[in-house]
């Protein structure tokens, strides 16, 4: 599916970012958000971890 | 009133001669002591009449009859009882020759049908499957996943919607599988991808992963639910209130608001939680620095199944933030408990979820506050507010698409005609924007993110839709390097909250 295809929208639609915006956009971005999710799946394994050792029998 | 007391199918009317009583008379020697205080609590403000179905063969208990109980010396009945609850009185002739069957073809909580509750032989809990419309239980009203199932009673059909109910036997199922059965019989119900299983099947599910006999059932540990719940074709997840102290209670809403009921555990119990109550006139929650505020602060309790309880019990957020409206509370052994009481949770993820509640909140607030996407360069409108209220949710595109034309076309026709046309993965995090004055009716827009992405791809974002503005990544959504198509929206308005997730119960 390589064709062209396009937002069928009236009123038009601007290029909205250029690409070294988009790139600097990326960077910072992924910057932001590496140490919490990070923190988070360290937290999930932990959590799985933790888990293997509770009995629900009640 | 009793009709027909010795037949295969008598009727109680309750009224000033004949009680909750009279019910294990006509029910027993299935019904015992407990049992009976269980349905008078969850049912005697609203159950009129109960039709009693002599000699039933109830799937479920069969199940754990043949693999258990029919191999003891001291042998139980292979057969049930179950009841049938109206609000009405509702007589045998209604029932086989009813006008509104004969133009719907069923009768359902329109006609009075509160629902069905089997009574097995076991001791010490004889309440099997059941499942109550919440309706029958007044004082509870919230928001809430419900299944729908069909019955018969002597050929009339009866249909009821509600959330699934079963206690433990003690033997061969504890609270474990109690609660897993709950959870699989409402995605069996409500989601054909998923096969019905019957409780020793569940047992048996972690055959491979347990030390030691499985019958009679020990109890099973958390991961064992989760590994029972991914050979059923779910991916599942666990959360420990340790490892997430700061948003754990928003992780176990968020999940529920996304219409995925989670399994919560206790010390040694656990309980199904598939819905919320919330209270919106509380202030505390924008008493904070960051001008956003997530849903889930208004939420001032969980409602759940606790299979030592009755159907659609409480769970509160503290102590101290309940009214007292008369729902039953979730108790533990020596006191009430509340969502504090929560050590960690499991929640089944349908298989195409790749990005979790945290992930998605991460990333959204992350982008909401990003200077090229953000609101501030796009929104006057959000801007000037000190508060935003952010609504996370989990759900299909089709239902996106399919409730377009409910919500006054997302606030601008413009909105409506790009959500259309553009592509979208089967499952989608929805972050909805709203002000606290529109909050919980209407929202103003929001940013959808592909639930299919690795989390640290920085462009999973398929739309951001503000008040003025919306930016879609065309480019990623015709699987292409993103490609931003941005559209001015004059004169947009604000539009009603999406509610395919979860069914209001109003009290």
């Amino acid at each position: 599916m390589s064709q062209n295809l396009e937002l069928q929208l009236s009123g038009q639609s601007k290029a909205f970012v250029t690409k070294k915006e988009y790139q600097e956009f990326t960077e910072r971005f992924q910057k932001e958000v590496k140490s919490e999710l990070d923190k988070q799946q360290k937290a999930r394994l932990r959590s799985e971890d933790r888990a293997k050792r509770h009995l629900l029998s009640e | 009133m009793i009709t027909d007391a010795t037949s295969i199918l008598p009727v109680l009317v309750f009224d000033s001669e004949h009680t909750w009583e009279d019910l294990q008379t006509l029910a027993e020697p299935h019904l015992d002591n407990d049992g009976l205080s269980r349905l008078k609590r969850a049912l005697e403000k609203t159950a009129e009449t109960v039709f009693i179905e002599r000699h039933y063969i109830d799937k479920d208990y069969r199940d754990t009859f043949s693999s258990y109980h029919s191999k003891k010396f001291h042998t139980a009945d292979a057969r049930c009882i179950r009841l049938h609850f109206f609000n009405c009185n509702v007589t045998k002739k209604i029932l086989s020759t009813p006008d509104n069957a004969k133009t719907k073809g069923y009768l359902d909580h329109s006609d009075g049908y509160l629902g069905y509750s089997v009574i097995r032989p076991t001791r010490p809990n004889s309440i099997g499957r059941t499942l109550l419309q919440p309706q029958s239980r007044p004082e509870v009203a919230g928001w809430l996943s419900l299944c729908t199932e069909t019955v018969t009673v002597q050929g009339t059909i009866l249909k009821v919607t509600g959330f699934p109910f079963i206690s433990q036997d003690g033997d061969a199922t504890v609270c474990a599988h109690a609660t897993l059965w709950m959870l699989m019989r409402y995605f069996s119900n409500r989601y054909s991808i998923y096969p019905e299983i019957y409780p020793v099947q569940i047992g048996n599910l972690t055959r491979d992963y347990s030390v030691g006999r499985m019958l009679p059932a020990p109890g099973l540990y958390m991961w064992q639910m989760a590994e029972a719940l991914r050979l059923e074709k779910f991916a599942s997840m666990i959360y420990s209130k340790r490892e997430f102290k700061d948003s754990f209670e928003h992780l176990m809403y968020t999940y529920i608001e996304s219409g995925i009921p989670i399994i919560a555990s206790f010390k040694t119990h656990v309980v199904v939680l598939f819905g919320h109550q919330s209270n919106y006139n509380i202030t505390n929650p924008y008493d904070s620095d960051s001008p956003f505020v997530f849903s889930s602060s208004f939420c001032h309790a969980l409602v759940g199944n606790d299979d030592n309880g009755v159907p659609y019990q409480l769970l509160r957020m503290s102590s101290d933030k309940l009214t007292e409206n008369g729902c039953e509370l979730m108790r533990g052994s020596q006191s009430q408990h509340s969502m504090s009481d929560i050590q960690d949770f499991v929640v089944p993820l349908p298989e195409k979820v790749f990005l979790t509640a945290e992930n998605a909140r991460k990333l959204i607030t992350t982008i909401l506050n990003d200077k090229i996407f953000g609101y501030a360069k796009h929104s006057n409108k959000l801007l000037k507010e000190k508060s935003i209220i952010l609504r996370l949710f989990l759900t299909t595109g089709k239902s996106l698409k399919k409730e377009i034309h409910n919500r006054k076309q997302m606030g601008h026709k413009k909105v409506s005609k790009a959500y259309r046309e553009l592509p979208l993965p089967h499952f989608i995090w929805v972050c909805e924007l709203s002000l606290p004055d529109l909050y919980p009716e209407n929202v103003l827009g929001e940013v959808i993110w592909d639930a299919t992405r690795n989390p640290y791809e920085p462009n999973g974002f398929l739309a951001v839709h503000y008040p003025e503005k919306l930016i879609v990544d065309w480019g990623s959504a015709l699987n292409h390097a993103p490609s931003f198509r941005e559209f001015e929206l004059d004169n947009s308005t604000e539009y009603p909250i999406f509610e395919h997730n979860l069914k209001e119960i109003l009290q």
